[in-house]
């Protein structure tokens, strides 16, 4: 009797204890996902001997992106598929992933060794961690061979950027390169008070017109400050100081005087920042004493962009590209003009704040590398990708003109993520001229000294944890809404020298002077 | 009938009878209030949304927020197809497995017993983490992309077969196992014919939090789903959110790109989701509950 039980229970329990401890309990395959990452540098040597593209064999080239996923994201990838085949045999794997998951997913896909082919990636995104963890492969040989005319469309600096140890590791989009900082101005209300909007190039110069506004249209927010670092404007305007990238909590901490030769790193606590900080401060103190800054400037978590629709907002610190007033208009239907009051300078996090990369899970690097290129000339391809397919998601105005149709299941949202954006057909609003402006814009950027450092902070990771915290903690002084904000800077000042922010300092002196030693043209 | 002492002899005070009533209407206000506000915010419009905050009596309403979802009709109806049917498959599996479990461990005479239980117990306390679950999903098993996959994670909760085995252990007698072998029924025969219909409270239970764990779930979508109407509508809910918390933190990315805050759902569409997702489960409840109470007493004498 007793036999016959276990008969019947045992291989039933057994299969159930399986399937229960499946999910929970497989924590010896971890270990398995650090060794690919060794042959990574084996894939990107063997770019061998390509045929012509009729002879390829068919492969499916998946491209995982920073997208909320859309309806129709099947039908342009089925069209794509159609052209691509027709091409090279090769067809396309469309992966978005929401803009909320995009990190978190895609490097759990890296770290379990998920095959992938293009990769977006973004300094945003801890592209250079990914890189010296060995995630992406080497790009230099495969940009050469297979997708030359994207080498010779992109702006040379972009190329400078994403690189680690000399090598390139990612293909910036093709886009602005930079972006200055400026002051935007509802027009109706700079005519109607005559504001020399090109006589403003800092905070203080707009003082006296803070007061007329909020005499003569008492509904409207000065100077609206939601919660965090008040204003960027701080050291652009002021100085030629330039915050040094990685910035920890979004604030600077690191400078650097760019028009120095003299690489020399500059901290919160040098007097000269110190001295700046604390006229900032005072002055953002008197804005909140005075009425110009909203009453709920500590706490509000409202994004301004809401507030700017209702008509609240005459100026704004924003920053700026050539077309940027237009996008203004289009989401809220007032007429801005900017003044640009800081020159545009190439930085890393700027040059790499779009990018594909190629996994090191690729099973065709050259294949990918070849679709990449198709993303960055063929206006086809990337307007397909970009804005879906003509009669169904737009109507074509002119040649290189479009009027997306509303609520079509492909939005269009995607001309910063992928490929060349200069092909992208304009939208309405958007000047005929804007591809050129841009691509003046690019060229007249100024090259920031450290373009292509990417600090590694691998032996002070303690301390910029702490300080981190600290400048969360103390981030409410810049809204103006505390009391003795200068005593606050001090208190945090001597908590952030506590919390070890020379040593953090001294790491990244040591480590620009080596980068400057080796890369000093 | 109840007798005029006993009656007297168990009647509560007035002034206990208020009080426990005024506690017992606050709970239930503390409990429903946030829905109502839910539904209110819903149709609150964004002006005064901006303006007032959140509010019971906000000074604009508006629809905008569902019809705006009408838009979206195609896509939430394929998600709330997903959320049923893996709920409703993933309830009976999940139900019937854990009762095929919980049963043997409950039997005294089952001599791999302490080995089953252990085993189980063990998954309680240690687990793979996520980057191993995401390599057997996707690599092993080869689940991306499936409703397997969003079926199979949840199947078994550990802690929910101990309440079931203990159930049994206490419920079922081991003389009526024994009286049914006499009487000639196999072992399959005891376990659908005598012991699950003995045993409803507890399976109505259980079959009320799988049916909640499924409900509910949108981790795993996020981890195993790419396919847009593969998602559940949890995940799209939570991916609303998320979305509109991403691009308050990553300001600077915004300003960048301003078009990412194109599509932004505002609060009232975050709302009327929240209200459309939790509908089902808001009906699906009250015909659960009557087992509820029964089914839980883990360990108790039955009289």
């Amino acid at each position: 009797m007793k036999s016959r039980k276990t008969v019947v229970f045992a291989p039933l329990a057994l299969a159930l204890g399986l399937s229960a401890i499946l999910p929970a309990c497989s924590s010896d395959n971890k270990g398995s996902s650090a060794s690919p990452a060794a042959t990574a540098a084996s894939t990107s040597a063997s770019t061998a001997a390509v045929a012509s593209p009729q002879a390829l064999a068919p492969y499916e080239v998946s491209i995982v992106y920073h997208g909320k996923p859309q309806k129709d994201d099947a039908l342009v990838q089925e069209k794509l598929n159609e052209y691509l085949k027709a091409k090279m045999n090769t067809t396309v794997l469309l992966q978005p992933i929401a803009p909320s998951d995009y990190k978190k997913k895609t490097e759990l896909m890296m770290n379990t060794g998920e095959k992938m082919d293009l990769v977006f990636t973004a300094s945003w995104l801890d592209f250079s961690a990914n890189v010296t963890k060995g995630a992406f492969i080497e790009l230099d040989a495969l940009l050469d061979k297979f997708a030359p005319d994207t080498k010779k469309a992109l702006h040379p600096l972009y190329l400078e950027a994403p690189r680690y140890k000399g090598k390139l590791y990612a293909i910036p989009t093709n886009k602005e390169i930079t972006q200055g900082k400026a002051f935007t101005f509802r027009k109706d209300i700079v005519d109607k008070y005559n504001i020399p909007t090109d006589k403003i190039n800092k905070m203080e110069d707009l003082e006296p017109y803070f007061e007329i506004i909020k005499q003569k249209e008492p509904e409207m927010i000065n100077n609206y400050v939601a919660g965090g670092p008040a204003s960027f404007m701080m050291y652009e305007s002021k100085s030629n100081y330039r915050p040094i990238g990685p910035v920890p909590a979004k604030l600077p901490m690191f400078f650097l005087d760019y028009k120095s030769q003299e690489m020399k790193v500059k901290t919160v606590l040098d007097q000269d920042i110190i001295d700046l900080n604390k006229a900032d401060a005072e002055m953002f103190r008197r804005y909140y004493e005075k009425g110009y800054t909203n009453a709920d400037a500590a706490t509000v978590t409202t994004n301004i962009a809401d507030i700017r629709k209702q008509g609240k907002i005459w100026q704004q610190t924003t920053v700026w590209k050539p077309g940027s007033d237009i996008e203004l208009k289009l989401s809220d239907n007032f007429d801005w003009v900017s003044h640009v009051i800081e020159e545009p300078i190439v930085t890393t996090d700027l040059a790499t704040g779009s990018m594909l990369s190629i996994s090191r899970t690729s099973k065709n690097p050259e294949r990918a590398m070849m679709v990449l290129n198709y993303l960055h000339t063929d206006p086809y391809v990337i307007n397909l990708v970009v804005n879906g397919i003509e009669g169904k998601h737009y109507k074509k105005i002119s040649a290189n003109r479009i009027e997306p149709i509303k609520d079509s299941g492909y939005d269009g949202g995607l001309f910063w993520v992928l490929g060349n954006q200069f092909l992208n057909y304009l939208k309405p609003g958007q000047p005929d001229d804007l591809y050129e402006s841009w691509k003046k814009f690019n060229n007249d950027a100024k090259r920031f000294p450290l373009l292509g450092f990417v600090f590694d902070d691998t032996n002070v990771k303690n301390e910029i944890a702490q300080l981190t915290t600290i400048v969360n903690e103390y981030k409410v002084i810049s809204t103006g809404a505390v009391p003795n904000p200068v005593k606050l800077l001090d208190e945090r000042n001597a908590k952030l020298k506590a919390a070890g922010l020379e040593k953090v300092k001294t790491e990244l002196q040591t480590q620009i002077d080596a980068w400057w030693k080796e890369n000093k043209k | 009938m109840i007798s005029k002492a006993y009656k007297r002899e168990n009647r509560i005070s007035p002034l206990s009878a208020t009080i426990l009533n005024v506690i017992f209407i606050l709970l239930s206000l503390a409990c429903v209030l946030p829905v109502m506000l839910v539904i209110i915010v819903s149709f609150t419009h964004n002006d005064s949304l901006v303006n007032q905050g959140y509010s019971f009596f906000p000074s604009q309403w508006s629809v905008t927020a569902y019809t705006t979802l009408l838009k979206e009709f195609s896509t939430i109806a394929a998600a709330y197809r997903v959320s049923i049917g893996i709920t409703v498959v993933g309830t009976v599996l999940s139900v019937l497995l854990m009762a095929l479990y919980a049963y043997p461990i409950s039997r005294k005479d089952y001599p791999f017993r302490s080995f089953f239980t252990f085993f189980l117990f063990f998954t309680m306390l240690f687990n793979g983490g996520l980057v191993s679950r995401y390599m057997i999903y996707t690599q092993t098993l080869h689940l991306k992309d499936s409703y397997i996959a969003l079926i199979l994670p949840l199947l078994i909760v550990p802690f929910n077969v101990i309440i079931m085995r203990t159930f049994f252990q206490t419920t079922i007698h081991p003389a009526l196992i024994e009286s049914a072998r006499i009487d000639g029924a196999s072992e399959l025969r005891i376990f659908f014919r005598i012991v699950l219909p003995l045993s409803l409270p507890v399976l109505a239970t259980m079959a009320l939090f799988a049916t909640i764990l499924y409900w509910n779930d949108w981790f795993n979508a996020l981890l195993f789903i790419n396919t847009e109407n593969k998602y559940p509508v949890q995940y799209l809910m939570m991916r609303v959110l998320k979305d509109v918390q991403y691009i308050r933190e990553n300001m600077t990315l915004v300003s960048q790109n301003p078009e990412l805050l194109k599509n932004l759902p505002n609060e009232s569409l975050q709302m009327a989701i929240a209200f459309i997702g939790m509908g089902p489960i808001l009906l699906v409840y009250p015909f659960f509950q009557k087992y509820f109470v029964k089914g839980l007493t883990v360990g108790a004498v039955k009289g």
